[in-house]
């Protein structure tokens, strides 16, 4: 083999490459490919409670209506909890925007080609955010029910929103988002009416991945629910401080 | 397309613990529960390794039971 390129080839005519003969080297390693985010995600976690901040990962399909339900939580806990937010998608400042018109510090991640947050965008969103202690930190992540149920963020609860306009079967397609899921939210409730979406099927194909999983129903247009919600982060947050 | 992040990561952990010479081979097991899937993260390697000290290397598949995404052995020259 060729020591300095690695071509492998005993013929090798190439007047500055060595060659020589070297078997490959079987070794036994043990190399987690996960890892390095989940190192990072405790990285997180350890500032996360350093300054008190509760940080929650929502995960929904691309239009369940997170950033719906993210400016209604700003709206309800104005004067109330300092909260900010880390935004993710693959495109555009828009969610960012609307964050800040609501009323919350946010911070864009665009991940480009990418299709999930990672553990060091948000060490980076929270660098950039800089939230005052107490904060509550909510991460919106890209809109997809598959990719983000692999990276820990740092988190202390994972929430997964789906909206009546969807199928109530979506859970067990998705296993591995809702196996994983702290809360269920189920929004849009308010178009029950118009569309053949079975709360209580919804909420038993969830519960047959993660029994005994919370549910809360709301229409963010509405504050539907709201109250409900607020509680959840409440909880969340004293067990967090 | 979580695998190609998957295997962005695989390159870095494993040029990382080995400093030198070139990967031929390696074998990877992936759980039943991680989320990942062979096909992808198999098509993936492919483009993840371009360029690097493993481009070319040969992808040994083993399907295990669990969460991880390991790497377990390496062949390395």
């Amino acid at each position: 083999m060729c020591a300095t390129c690695g071509c492998g080839s005993s013929e090798h005519e190439h007047p500055r490459h060595v060659l020589f003969d070297v078997q490959p080297r079987r070794h036994r390693v043990e190399i987690d490919l996960l890892a390095k985010n989940d190192r990072i995600a405790g990285e997180n976690r350890r500032r996360f409670a350093a300054r008190g901040v509760c940080a929650i990962n929502l995960m929904s399909s691309p239009g369940a209506g997170k950033t719906t339900l993210l400016e209604a939580t700003i709206a309800s806990l104005r004067g109330v909890r300092p909260v900010a937010v880390i935004e993710g998608d693959q495109e555009t400042e828009r969610d960012a925007i609307r964050i800040r018109a609501a009323g919350a510090r946010a911070v864009q991640i665009n991940t480009g080609t990418g299709c999930h947050l990672d553990a060091e965008m948000v060490a980076r969103g929270f660098d950039e955010l800089d939230p005052p202690a107490g904060s509550l930190l909510l991460i919106e992540n890209v809109g997809n029910l598959v990719c983000p149920a692999l990276f820990d963020l740092g988190e202390q609860r994972r929430v997964v929103l789906m909206s009546v306009t969807e199928g109530d079967d979506k859970p067990v397609k998705y296993p591995h988002m809702f196996k994983k899921a702290d809360l269920l939210v189920v929004n849009k409730i308010d178009l029950l009416p118009y569309v053949r979406f079975d709360v209580e099927a919804a909420v038993a194909h969830a519960r047959q991945l993660r029994p005994e999983l919370p549910v809360v129903l709301t229409s963010a247009d509405r504050a539907d629910g709201i109250e409900e919600w607020l509680g959840f982060l409440r909880d969340a947050k004293s067990e967090a401080a | 397309m979580h695998e190609l992040a998957v295997m962005q990561f695989l390159v870095e952990a494993v040029e990382e613990s080995v400093p030198s010479g070139r990967i031929r081979a390696l074998h990877l097991q992936i759980g039943e529960a991680s989320g990942c899937e062979p096909g992808p993260l198999v098509f993936c390697f492919e483009v993840a390794t371009h360029g690097t000290r493993l481009e070319g290397a040969v992808l040994e598949v083993e399907r295990v039971s669990g969460e991880a995404v390991r790497v377990t052995e390496l062949e390395v020259c």
